[in-house]
């Protein structure tokens, strides 16, 4: 059997480099802030903790782990909005403003948008 | 802070490195011996990207200490291969395509490894069963079981 592929003789050799394992000279580090709901409105961002915190200017850090300790510190307000998880099969008994509803009638818009170039929708 | 001395063997070589007390054996193989064939996928034992073998066992690295690897023995994918050329496991998973993006190959490579060096001749659903802790998200496990079995014959001396 062959495998003609270019990449893979590097990857199963472990030699290639994905974006994490590059190393740069004094680099900066970020790190990111994530939203712990699945859909919510961001009221306030209060980072003035964060940026006291030893080795971090703005939001970024000498080091990953500098950075993540600071990224803990910034203090995020939520206002928690109703999510979509799972598909129904019938959207049809649920209000007009539910996430569900509002979602479909964005994918089929952005369906509309595209049409000429995609296959035809599929229902929702 | 205070650091913790550690002595061990990784790939062969004695190493001492003075570790924080915190730091994950993930953290000192990548960050502290540039051994970046170690992935980090989920970061809490969910993924086996980062799957090393600690005195033969394999182990998610991301969820051991470093500090408490004293006098243990570890190998990284990164020592299965001797001058670049391919571990019989390594040429099966270029054969049977068992790579996509590749993330998660060594843990699936480390994780074979383990269970071919205790059992040379396993079943299909021993297969399954060690790499039952190694996601991989783009190529799927057929290929990757293909892969063991096609590893296994040609370490025992088969074709
Ligand atoms: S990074 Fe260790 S299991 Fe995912
Ligand atoms: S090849 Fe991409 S995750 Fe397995």
């Amino acid at each position: 059997m062959t495998n003609n592929r270019i990449d893979v003789l590097e990857k199963v050799l472990d030699k290639a480099k994905y974006v994490n394992d590059l190393r740069f000279p004094d680099a900066l580090h970020g790190a990111v802030v994530r939203c712990p709901y699945p859909h919510a409105r961001v009221i306030s961002i209060d980072d003035s903790a964060a940026k006291c915190a030893e080795g971090v200017a703005m939001v970024v850090a000498a080091t990953l782990e500098q950075a993540r300790e600071a990224a803990k510190l910034v203090r995020v307000e939520y206002e928690e909005l109703p999510a979509v998880t799972r598909r129904r099969r019938s959207s049809r008994a649920l209000p007009s403003s539910s996430p569900m509803v509002t979602f479909c009638a964005t994918i089929r818009q952005e369906r509309e948008m595209w049409r000429p170039a995609l296959p035809p929708p599929t229902t929702f | 802070m205070e650091l913790v001395s550690v002595h061990m063997t990784v790939n062969g070589q004695p190493v001492e490195l003075q570790v924080k007390p915190y730091a994950r054996l993930l953290d000192v193989l990548r960050e502290d011996l540039g051994l970046t064939g170690t992935k980090e996928g989920c970061g809490v034992g969910e993924c086996g990207a980062c799957t090393v073998l600690v005195d033969g066992e394999n182990v998610n690295s991301c969820l051991v200490l470093a500090s408490s690897m004293e006098g243990k023995s570890i190998q990284t994918v990164e020592g299965i291969s001797a001058d670049e050329s391919l571990h019989p496991i390594q040429q099966a998973f270029l054969d049977h395509h068992a790579l996509q993006c590749g993330f998660c190959t060594p843990g699936l490579v480390m994780s074979v490894k383990s269970l071919l060096d205790r059992n040379p001749n396993p079943t299909r659903e021993e297969i399954k069963t060690a790499i039952s802790g190694n996601l991989c998200r783009c190529t799927g496990y057929q290929q990757v079981i293909e892969a063991a079995e096609d590893a296994a014959r040609v370490m025992r001396g088969e074709n």
